[in-house]
């Protein structure tokens, strides 16, 4: 059999094909899916953003509550965290696949969405985790400060041990998420990121 | 675009095309399964990509980077969760060719099924390549499909041919 041969039976047996579509059944799950997919990625943009701004509100509340300076800085580098995501979502935003672009075009824009994914994820510790635990620490680091002129002996011993142990729970909460961040590089982002780079290779190659 | 218009163009091109889509979809996905998943994501895709069709572009040259772009990134047995349904969405049939003999339809059948297994083996590109050139996709189309020059088609093209020939020893003797 010849590649022509071959062509005309892949086209004769195409056309014979039945393909038997409810329509309408299918336009709503259609429309459903687009619905649930905008919703995910909706909430996947806002769902940090609007923890942060409500922690950020929160410390705000604590400060203004119990005039306690620190609580300002805490709320400010939520804030900051908040903001960093806000810029961070509109300008990818921009740049997001589009799957009518040719696929060499595709390719490369997803191979960009997914590097920033995994830089944003590698630098958390900078732009997520390091900005609030300096905030703990400093808020802490006042709370124990205060509390040496108020109480002494063994009274003392214990608050500043509880005080170090709320301070050491939050770096353990914090290298948690950094770890499953390093995780999700590892075990998510590396793959798809090759994947993506061997099929610009072989668009590429001549 | 208005939603009325978006549903006509849907409808319409699910009626021309849906065969080119179905072949995507065989290349991609072998399981019955993961081809229905694969085709209402790639129907999914088309929904959305409506508003931003201009007609510039072939109906096929767009339909075809939509369904490729999309089984790209789909991944095998990672079903989303579709809705059940009482009714079947879609349903593919073979239809009877009266002025073929059985033995001809079964013989056919079974090339047809061993260059889908050859594609499915194929690098993602080559076998892009194979598919639209058997549906006879001209090189610009396939060009601006893929956003490779022509003469890289040609040069691709040739190459994966071969590669499938060799999957199809005994099938193939012309390249």
């Amino acid at each position: 059999m010849t590649f022509d041969e071959l062509q005309k039976t892949w086209q004769s047996r195409q056309t014979s094909l039945k393909l038997t579509i409810d329509s309408d059944l299918l336009l709503r799950e259609v429309k459903r899916n687009k619905n649930r997919f905008e919703a995910l990625i909706l909430l996947r943009d806002v769902r940090e953003v609007v923890i942060s701004i409500a922690v950020a509100i929160l410390f705000l509340h604590l400060g203004l509550k119990n005039n306690l300076w620190p609580f300002f800085l805490l709320a400010l580098l939520f804030l900051y965290i908040a903001v960093f995501m806000i810029v961070d979502r509109i300008s990818q935003r921009r740049k997001r696949p589009v799957f009518t672009e040719s696929l060499m075009g595709w390719v490369k824009s997803s191979l960009a969405q997914v590097e920033h994914q995994i830089w944003l994820l590698k630098n958390v510790f900078w732009w997520a985790l390091l900005p609030p635990n300096i905030g703990f620490a400093i808020f802490y680091g006042y709370l124990a400060w205060g509390t040496t002129y108020e109480v002494t002996g063994t009274v003392l011993v214990i608050v500043l041990l509880t005080i170090l142990g709320c301070f050491a729970f939050c770096i353990l909460v914090s290298a948690g998420i950094y770890y499953l961040n390093r995780y999700a590089v590892r075990k998510e982002l590396n793959p798809r990121k090759a994947e993506l780079e061997q099929l610009l290779n072989s668009l590429g190659q001549n | 675009m208005l939603a009325d218009k978006q549903e006509k163009l849907f409808k319409q091109w699910l009626g021309e095309h849906k065969g080119l889509m179905f072949k995507v979809v065989r290349a991609y996905a072998a399981s019955p399964n993961d081809q229905d998943d694969l085709f209402q994501e790639i129907l999914l895709q088309l929904w959305r990509s409506i508003p931003g069709f201009d007609g510039e572009a072939k109906e096929t040259t767009w339909i075809y980077r939509v369904a490729l772009n999309t089984a790209m990134v789909w991944k095998r047995g990672k079903l989303r969760r579709r809705k059940k349904h009482h009714r079947t969405i879609i349903n593919f049939d073979e239809l009877p060719d009266t002025q073929q003999s059985p033995g001809q339809l079964t013989s056919e059948q079974r090339i047809i099924d061993r260059l889908y297994a050859a594609i499915q083996v194929l690098p993602k590109i080559d076998s892009t390549l194979v598919l639209m050139n058997l549906d006879g996709l001209s090189y610009d189309e396939m060009s601006e499909v893929l956003g490779i020059s022509k003469s890289n088609v040609g040069v691709r093209l040739n190459r994966a041919k071969k590669q499938l020939a060799q999957l199809l020893k005994g099938l193939i003797d012309d390249i």
